[in-house]
């Protein structure tokens, strides 16, 4: 177990180093004219400007040099400034990762419950009415782009009862229940595919296990069906889910960007999508490597877990 | 599956003496309708994109560009189907001719990321060694930055055009697809028939291209008609967020976006026939992709 931990650590070392090549080559790769455009639309630009603009970019360092540069800024926690506020980017980041985790962890947690649940309700009324229905509704889950669903939900109440789910943020300090109220409907919406993948993947994983010999066994001592379900079948049937959960989360992470900018929540999603409005490349580059280096970690943890649901996975 | 196969192809031979070529494509054509009969249902709505697609010029009774063929913002109506939008232009026919643009970019990264994937993952998965250990490395990167993320920046660098958003979705689906092709060229590598075609003197490209690759294209078809649901997704949703198809070209996100959400109240028409057609055709396209899979996919037969 041990050998493997540090060969899994062992390789995300290279992996973090390949994101910050991607931010810092990206940034190297913009058109020429990139900074032009910036200065034109932001400042009227004078020679000074920008030298420094390019500074601050680093881009008077060679790309070798940013590379070595800007990952030992990373872990000592410096992602450089923002171009324009000139805050630092990890303080930007930090002041808009709460509604962000607060819209995640919700999307996940319901995404994980019912998605599991309702898979293996499928699973256990294989070829059923309810398998059906519920097989029907997860692909449709699929099928609707959350963008749409969000926009869908919040135009068509308006046209019939002229109502709709806020738009507008509520703090904390505002309206304490409407602030959390504000997140059930993005939550439910950013939730909704990442709970029709797990489903599917439950349901399949529960067919495959309940037709092996152990499950016979199980019902031939005569135990109850619940408990052959929840802990015999379930708890060997998780593991495909849960290797499938770290690509969810990359995926809900990707998705916060569009729910929060339909619904007007300043998280990171909608912090990303201004600063490309405003091309202010170096908080992009820091929410690209946050997001990954958070992915990553949370892999790690999704495969160390594995030890924990599948005694028999020894891995190492 | 073999043995399965094998009475399966034995039934057929007996029951169609020398069958011509139509009669046997009727044949499984009928005989997937029968075991899917969802999965035949959306196959016609993807027939009906593709014809909506190939024939916009002559189904739509207007350009999707054309500026003030009717009123501007009026409402559904027998001469403008789906109304029109603030230019004036005809929504039915910028629906229609949508959806070439989300077929070409559909259809055209997931064969592209497919091929790519094939190669990466045959390479990869046969040879192992520095390349596989570097490449994976590279897929771990691209996968832990959300896809969303990676494509919008990647289409900030290339500028805005379909190709290049085909071009970007195409690379960064190759890189999660190969993972997959890469475990199915390991499992194919060490089986007896590998073996045996080495011991006779097979050589390396040999193996690869006339023993491993046809046994792992059953998982690249799996791949391609479960992934090109979601590159049409991948495309409207860059679209809806600017970064995508520039205007005016007639996507379906981009119809979505701004000019859409800034009229929904006095015409949501111009929001609401854009995300039903997206929507029916991605729900096509999975159940589609289901079906095929639950036909095709040797690890999920018994699971039915």
């Amino acid at each position: 177990m041990s050998r493997y931990l540090a060969a899994r650590i062992l390789a995300l070392v290279p992996a973090m180093f390949l994101l910050v090549v991607f931010v810092v080559v990206l940034v190297r790769l913009l058109p020429g004219n990139a900074i032009d455009i910036m200065l034109q639309e932001q400042v009227k630009g004078t020679g000074t400007q920008r030298a420094e603009i390019e500074k601050r970019m680093g881009l008077d360092r060679s790309i070798p040099e940013e590379i070595v540069h800007y990952s030992f800024g990373a872990i000592r926690g410096d992602l450089g400034e923002s171009l324009w506020s000139q805050q630092p980017v990890t303080t930007l980041i930090v002041s808009r990762l709460p509604v962000t985790l607060k819209l995640g962890v919700l999307a996940l947690g319901l995404a994980i419950v019912t998605g599991i649940a309702i898979g293996v309700l499928s699973a256990v009324r294989q070829n059923g009415p309810l398998d059906f229905l519920l097989r029907s509704i997860s692909i449709l889950g699929l099928s609707i782009p959350n963008f749409a669903l969000a926009t869908l939900v919040i135009v068509m109440p308006l046209i019939w009862w002229g109502w709709s789910p806020s738009v507008i943020y509520t703090t904390q300090g505002d309206n304490f229940i409407g602030h959390y109220t504000q997140f059930v409907i993005p939550g439910v919406i950013l939730g909704l595919s990442s709970s029709a993948t797990l489903m599917r993947i439950t349901r399949t994983s529960m067919l495959e296990v309940t037709r092996q010999d152990y499950i016979r066994t199980a019902r031939a001592k005569g135990l109850a069906e619940l408990r052959i379900i929840v802990r015999h079948a379930l708890r060997n049937a998780l593991i495909p889910v849960v290797s499938l959960l770290g690509l969810q989360i990359a995926a809900l992470v990707g998705g916060t960007v569009i729910i929060e900018t339909v619904f007007g929540l300043p998280g990171i999603g909608r912090l990303l999508v201004t600063s490309l409005g405003i091309r202010d490349y170096p908080v992009i580059q820091g929410i690209t490597v946050m997001t990954g280096v958070s992915v990553m970690l949370t892999n790690l943890i999704v495969d160390l877990s594995y030890n924990w649901i599948d005694p028999r996975a020894k891995v190492g | 599956m073999t043995a399965e196969h094998s009475i399966a192809q034995a039934g057929s031979t007996a029951v169609f003496r020398e069958p011509g070529l139509l009669s046997k494509a009727l044949a499984q054509t009928s005989r997937f309708t029968r075991r899917q009969p969802l999965g035949a249902a959306s196959a016609v709505v993807v027939v009906l994109l593709v014809v909506a697609a190939v024939f916009a010029n002559v189904i739509a009774p207007y350009g999707p560009n054309e500026n003030n063929v009717g009123p501007s913002l009026s409402g559904p109506s027998a001469s403008h189907l789906f109304g029109t939008d603030n230019f004036g232009r005809d929504m039915f026919s910028r629906v229609i001719y949508g959806a070439r643009i989300s077929l070409y970019v559909g259809l055209g990264a997931t064969l592209i990321s497919a091929a790519l994937a094939t190669v990466l993952g045959a390479i990869s998965g046969y040879f192992g060694g520095p390349f596989d250990y570097i490449l994976q490395r590279f897929v771990d990167t691209a996968q832990s930055i959300p896809a969303l993320i990676m494509l919008i920046g990647v289409l900030v660098v290339l500028g805005p055009s379909i190709n290049n958003v085909m071009a970007a979705i195409a690379f960064r689906f190759a890189l999660s697809l190969s993972r997959v092709t890469r475990g199915d060229v390991i499992v194919a590598r060490s089986t007896p028939y590998v073996d045996a075609a080495r011991s006779i003197g097979g050589t390396d490209m040999r193996i690869l291209f006339r023993h491993i690759l046809p046994n792992i294209f059953p998982t690249v078809i799996v791949l391609i008609s479960t992934s090109i649901g979601v590159v049409i997704v991948s495309e409207a949703s860059l679209s809806f967020l600017g970064y995508g198809v520039p205007p005016p070209n007639p996507t379906w996100g981009g119809m979505m976006s701004s000019s859409g959400r800034t009229y929904m109240l006095i015409a949501p028409w111009m929001l609401i026939a854009p995300t039903i057609a997206l929507s029916l055709v991605v729900f096509a396209m999975n159940m589609l992709g289901d079906a095929l899979r639950d036909e095709l996919d040797p690890r999920m037969r018994g699971s039915r």
